[in-house]
């Protein structure tokens, strides 16, 4: 019984390990989202204009 | 006299301005909403949660599911999910096909586990048939949690076990999961239901996890702790077309969190044609604007005890709620403005569609980033979401030199010539193009209803899909104003979805 319950925590910890990387990974995204768009705005000016 | 003849001219033409910058409200609010999403990496839930099972009662409504129920049953019975602490009740509203055999089958199939209940008069709504099960659930307390879902969803096997973890904090009062489009292989429109889900669901419920207050709770994929039901009132609102986004509003005026687990995936069969989306969409649409009727003593009014009256998601509901009067307004002001000053007409055009230009880019992006899956199978669906001819015009907005080269170019290669009046025609199609790219849209569900539904994909990319959901929200405020009944469109599922899982 007590294995089980570890075994659950374990998995517990994992899962939310996983989720928490995922939410990192929207977040550099999200940067990087935002660094195309300065990029963009920055070659529309330059360039396309 | 001149003066005030010559402020008020001014003030006229200011408010002209105003108006067109109207257009760019949605988008710009979207901008905001989507940037909030990194924020949930620091601001999430997962440091309350921890590997919590309570027995959980899953509620299924059901009427002449028999194509779907058996697939479905399997998967719920199949979960990662200690079977002792796992039910499922399918309540048959009435059904004429093989449902009851089907469920009762099952029930004999995992004894104890499936549960069969019937409702001999059927017809009258999901919320009904909900309160059905309610009854039966609520009367004995082997229930810690409710899980509502429809008849067709499928869950992911961790899905579930995702949920519940988060039901460990008692202030926590419901739970929603990401719904994927899982029809397969899936035509366009479907393709296009799957992009729209990453931004009103992945993007804008977890910038709303951020905020502190959802708007709504999938409809296929609601857990409910037993306090929260009993909190408010047992039962599901049968008074309006939008029962699930009563449900997550009434929980959290009842003091209980709402959050939504971005990582627990459950997939959904969507419509193949635009009559069978008009009409789902329609009910949404009006009970959005139930909603908004019912709740009007909530928005901008911040309240200690929720998050629903604060102005961040007031702003967030309103520019998605008034997304045609904006359009219509901004269309309206810029028409005219080409008549009373058209060198500023041209000016205020150009920086309206910059900026959503830019908020297209960032939006477009990021969501596609969000999901690659099913980025994959969506990307050009969510590049011509707003439609050929708005990327068009974002694509001139963006480089009119090369933009003007090719279009010359173009002309002169097809014999089309590029005169001052076929000049001007263009550019007022452009200045009205957000209100007119909602009738093209909508030609698309006419041709489908006409027999012609090899022309409607033709109208969505070139109106856009945005539109055509800006369209059914249009559509439903005038049914709305005209006191239409309520009626409850089934969508017709044929039990398409396919996942690897």
């Amino acid at each position: 019984m007590n294995s089980q319950v570890d075994s659950a925590r374990a998995r517990h910890r994992a899962e939310v390990r996983q989720a928490l990387a995922e939410e990192g990974r929207l977040l550099v995204w999200e940067l990087l989202s935002v660094a195309a768009v300065i990029g963009f705005i920055v070659i529309r000016q330059l360039w396309l204009v | 006299m001149v003066q005030l003849a010559h402020w008020l001219a001014q003030l006229g033409l200011w408010t002209l301005v105003a108006m067109v910058l109207l257009g760019a409200v949605p988008l710009v609010a979207a901008v905001c909403q989507f940037l909030l999403i990194g924020l949930h990496r620091l601001r999430h839930h997962y440091r309350d949660t921890s590997a919590f099972e309570p027995r959980v009662a899953i509620l299924v409504p059901a009427w002449n599911e028999a194509a779907v129920l058996e697939a479905s049953i399997d998967r719920l019975v199949g979960l990662e999910y200690s079977p002792d602490r796992l039910r499922v009740y399918v309540v048959d509203d009435a059904s004429t096909d093989a449902t009851p055999e089907v469920v009762q089958a099952k029930a004999r199939q995992y004894p104890g586990m499936v549960v069969h209940l019937r409702r001999d008069k059927g017809g009258q709504g999901k919320a009904h048939t909900l309160n059905h099960g309610l009854r039966t659930i609520l009367a004995d307390d082997w229930m810690q949690a409710l899980l509502i879902m429809d008849a067709d969803v499928i869950y992911e096997p961790d899905s579930l076990r995702k949920m519940t973890r988060h039901l460990a904090d008692e202030r926590v009062g419901a739970v929603t999961a990401y719904i994927k489009e899982g029809s397969r292989p899936g035509n366009y429109l479907q393709r296009f239901v799957a992009y729209e889900y990453i931004t009103a669901q992945a993007a804008a419920r977890r910038a709303q996890n951020v905020l502190g207050a959802l708007a709504c709770l999938a409809g296929g994929a609601q857990l409910h702790s037993r306090a929260n039901l009993e909190a408010i009132g047992g039962q599901i609102d049968t008074s309006s077309l939008a029962e699930d986004t009563f449900t997550t509003f009434n929980t959290q005026l009842a003091g209980n969190r709402v959050v939504f687990e971005g990582n627990a995936t459950v997939w959904a069969e969507e419509p193949d044609g635009i009559v069978g989306l008009w009409k789902q969409r329609l009910r949404w649409a009006r009970g959005n604007v139930q909603v908004t009727l019912r709740f009007r003593h909530l928005w901008f009014h911040p309240n200690r005890d929720h998050k629903l009256g604060s102005i961040s998601f007031g702003i967030f509901w309103f520019s998605l709620f008034l997304l045609p009067v904006f359009m219509i307004a901004s269309s309206a002001a810029l028409l005219t403005l080409y008549f009373v000053d058209f060198p500023l007409s041209w000016l205020v055009f150009r920086q309206l569609w910059i900026i959503n230009a830019i908020s297209y880019l960032f939006i477009t992006c990021f969501a596609l980033a969000i999901d690659p899956a099913t980025a994959r199978r969506a990307w050009l669906e969510a590049v011509l979401f707003p439609g050929l001819v708005s990327v068009a015009i974002i694509a001139y907005t963006c480089a009119p030199v090369g933009f003007e080269a090719a279009v010359w170019w173009w002309g002169e290669h097809t014999g089309l010539v590029w005169g001052s009046v076929t000049t001007r025609v263009a550019m007022l199609i452009a200045y009205s193009w957000l209100s007119l790219c909602m009738p093209i849209a909508w030609l698309g569900k006419k041709a489908e209803e006409l027999g012609r539904g090899w022309l409607s994909p033709l109208f969505i990319y070139l109106g856009g899909y945005g539109p055509l959901l800006c369209a059914v929200t249009f559509t439903s405020y005038i049914r709305e104003l005209r006191g239409a009944e309520m009626t409850w469109d089934k969508t017709i599922k044929t039990g398409k979805v396919a996942i690897s899982a």
